[in-house]
């Protein structure tokens, strides 16, 4: 065996069935008219009220502790949940920054007010996050933070723009990467992470249009915005640590490659029963390729669940992830001669995910930054 | 991993590590078949990896046929070891010496193509057709014709003319893989542990060749495309380790599938960059890089290449249609 990574052949728990079920009924009678162009925004589609009972069925917060509103349940169970969700295109956006990766990180290094305070509200579907990383000068670099907070008499006041906050038009909290301390050592020092309530006053959000004209993503403007002390996360100065740590979370998921399921569900129903031998092959490659980063996905769960950091892997899974899921749009374009313009179920999937396809190697690191990290596990750097 | 697969795989990493160096395979390139190196596996048991007892797994044999590619080993192990199994799960009586695999679509064949190892075995195991079709038969080899060809590894590869030598016809095993899916699942495993060793032997090379100053493992041009091969290499060994898991149990055929698929389907990309990262000293003779690429190359289309796997899988997932295509894939869980 290899002794670079290990994806150890786990499978799911026999027990996740009759959790599989549950899920699959529940969605079979809640997304019974949601038109399959909805499904096609997969976790970019938003609604609070689906959140929301999903937080009833305790499905957000599946593995946090239950004196926190969670509910103890497996990394295998919780990946059940998701990969359920993903592959029917629920509209899972509002909660999923949330429960991947803000929860998680209030978790670990939050104060135990803060995890009282909001982690409860998390799970039970009623608070929703946003990111607060990139900048309009520190995308990539995340160590060129600039956006200032500065202390001032009991807590601080935040000045600068965060940019590409994917839900920030929609959420209640952002938790954001800001500098504390202007001249630090190292490059990666004097950044801390804070815990923003978003109607503090002192904060503009503005949505972006992205180049399908939808808006999801917004710049978060803050202007002398005050943030008690009571709403730093972690250690003042331990922000790159902590941003790190908070990026496998966001690495970990079976998102980073199920962003065309509703696509390829649909390619299968427009193909009918009958595929000439071309499309055969090629829709069996498809298959093939889902299915073994499926695979990789549940071992990276596996790692979670052990209580490993599965961080050099995750980054493994949404490169390969992202070059597939990037991938298909393209490869069932050229599968159908003739689709119309907008017409069918299959040809406005299409034309949606050709279009947001770009997105999928850019959004929760690049794929450079990927591959540097996996270089890094290979010794490289 | 359970503690037969960690003996076993100290066991063949050990042998082969230290064994099957370079020299080796130059001299079986120039007729020489390793005689020590064969006696060696036969006397650690080997051959009975998947027959030793009745907990023998295919799961722990994966270790060693994963062995048998990332060290490039020249001898008829892997066929030998499947055959066996074959032969058990069906049965039959297990005869000693060399056992291949043949598969032929057509039963009428007269000339079994590509046989690995035939010139040095005592039977082959002759399946053809496939599903319902399938028929499995028996052959000592020495009542053929065989002509010596080869793979472009250099690997025996034989013409088998069974015009004269039909064999006996033996059960089918109601469980496990049949003789071409135990093929394509073996070369499945060889290919992972082949684009392993790709992998290994480009990161060292990068770390060791320097220009402009530097390692050329510092350069990110470099970086990016060992990433890339990073994440072929990690998705071939866990399809093939799930295929192999699934050989275990009834019915291993879409398993199998997927990872000959994958592993058949990564050879282009991953022998590339191999090749590019290393330069002109990896296209020589002289360099061992090629006996790793070269067998990728050769394994890919070893009993059935990507698109024999590819069509009916296609297919099958055509026609249960859009509504099973999800529950399908998570059938399996």
């Amino acid at each position: 065996m290899t002794t670079y990574f290990s994806f150890a052949p786990n499978s799911l728990p026999g027990s996740t069935q009759a959790l599989r079920e549950e899920i699959r009924s529940f969605l079979d009678q809640e997304l019974s008219d949601y038109p399959a162009v909805k499904r096609a925004e997969t976790w970019m589609g938003y609604d609070k009220a689906f959140s929301k009972k999903m937080g009833d069925r305790g499905w957000l917060g599946m593995t946090w502790p239950k004196q926190y509103g969670g509910h103890e349940r497996s990394a295998f169970e919780r990946y059940v949940v998701l990969e359920e969700m993903l592959a029917a295109g629920a509209p899972v956006g509002a909660h999923w920054i949330g429960d991947r990766q803000s929860g998680p990180l209030l978790l670990r290094f939050g104060t135990e007010k803060q995890r009282e305070e909001i982690l409860p509200r998390v799970a039970r579907g009623e608070i929703f996050f946003c990111i607060g990383m990139s900048e309009p000068d520190s995308g990539s670099d995340l160590a060129a933070t600039k956006t200032r907070a500065q202390k001032t008499d009991g807590g601080w006041l935040i000045n600068g723009t965060k940019l590409w906050s994917t839900g920030a038009q929609h959420a209640d909290y952002m938790i954001a990467l800001f500098r504390t301390e202007s001249n630090p050592e190292s490059r990666h020092g004097g950044l801390s992470q804070f815990l923003v309530d978003l109607k503090t006053p002192g904060i503009t959000v503005r949505p972006i249009k992205d180049l399908s004209g939808a808006e999801h993503f917004n710049e978060v403007v803050f202007e002398d915005a005050f943030v008690g002390d009571d709403w730093l996360v972690g250690e003042e100065g331990g922000g790159w640590a902590q941003v790190t740590a908070e990026l496998a979370y966001e690495r970990s998921g079976p998102e980073r490659y199920m962003s065309c399921m509703p696509l390829l569900t649909e390619l299968v129903r427009e193909i009918g029963p009958d595929p000439d031998e071309r499309q055969a092959i090629i829709l069996g490659k498809l298959i093939a390729r889902l299915a073994t980063l499926r695979q990789m996905s549940i071992s990276v769960a596996g790692m979670l669940e052990d209580g490993k950091d599965p961080a050099l892997e995750a980054s493994i899974v949404k490169d390969q992830g992202a070059l597939f899921e990037q991938s298909l749009p393209h490869i069932a374009n050229d599968l159908i001669d003739g689709v119309s313009a907008t017409g069918t179920d299959y040809a406005q999937v299409l034309n949606l995910l050709v279009q947001i396809s770009p997105s999928f190697s850019l959004r929760g690191g690049t794929r450079e930054i990927l591959r540097g990290i996996i270089a890094r596990g290979l010794g490289l750097r | 991993m359970d503690e037969i697969s960690r003996l076993l795989q100290e066991t063949v990493t050990k042998l082969f590590s230290e064994a099957v160096t370079p020299e080796l395979i130059r001299n079986f390139e120039d007729g020489q078949f390793p005689e020590e190196l064969w006696a060696q596996v036969q006397e650690l048991g080997l051959l009975d990896v998947l027959v030793a007892d009745d907990d023998s797994t295919w799961t722990s044999a994966y270790e060693v046929l994963f062995a048998l590619g990332r060290w490039s080993v020249p001898i008829p192990l892997a066929e030998t070891m499947a055959a066996r199994r074959l032969l058990r799960d069906a049965g039959e009586e297990i005869p000693e010496g060399i056992i291949t695999l043949a598969y032929a679509d057509d039963y009428a064949t007269k000339v079994l193509t590509g046989v690995p190892w035939a010139r040095m075995a005592d039977y082959v195991i002759v399946q053809t057709g496939t599903g319902d079709e399938t028929q499995i038969r028996l052959m000592p080899i020495g009542e053929a014709n065989v002509s010596n060809k080869t793979n472009i590894a250099l690997e025996y590869r034989d013409d088998v003319d069974i015009s004269v030598a039909p064999g006996r016809p033996v059960r089918k095993a109601n469980r496990g893989p049949t003789a071409l899916e135990a093929g394509a699942l073996v070369r499945s495993v060889q290919i992972a542990g082949a684009l392993d060793g790709m992998l290994h032997e480009a990161v060292t090379y990068a770390q060791d060749r320097t220009q402009f100053g530097k390692p050329i493992g510092k350069f990110q041009a470099i970086q990016q495309q060992l990433a890339v091969l990073a994440g072929r290499v990690a998705a071939v060994g866990r399809a093939a380790q799930t295929a192999a898991a699934a050989a275990d149990g009834d019915d291993p055929v879409i398993d199998i599938a997927i990872a000959k698929i994958e592993a058949s389907d990564s050879v282009s990309e991953t022998t590339s960059i191999a090749h590019q990262v290393h330069g002109a000293i990896g296209f020589t003779y002289e360099h061992h890089l090629h006996f790793l690429t070269r067998r990728a190359w050769a394994w890919r289309n070893e009993f059935g290449a990507t698109h024999h796997w590819a069509l009916p899988l296609g297919r099958n997932a055509a026609q249960r249609g859009a509504e099973n295509l999800w529950s399908d894939l998570t059938g399996g869980v």
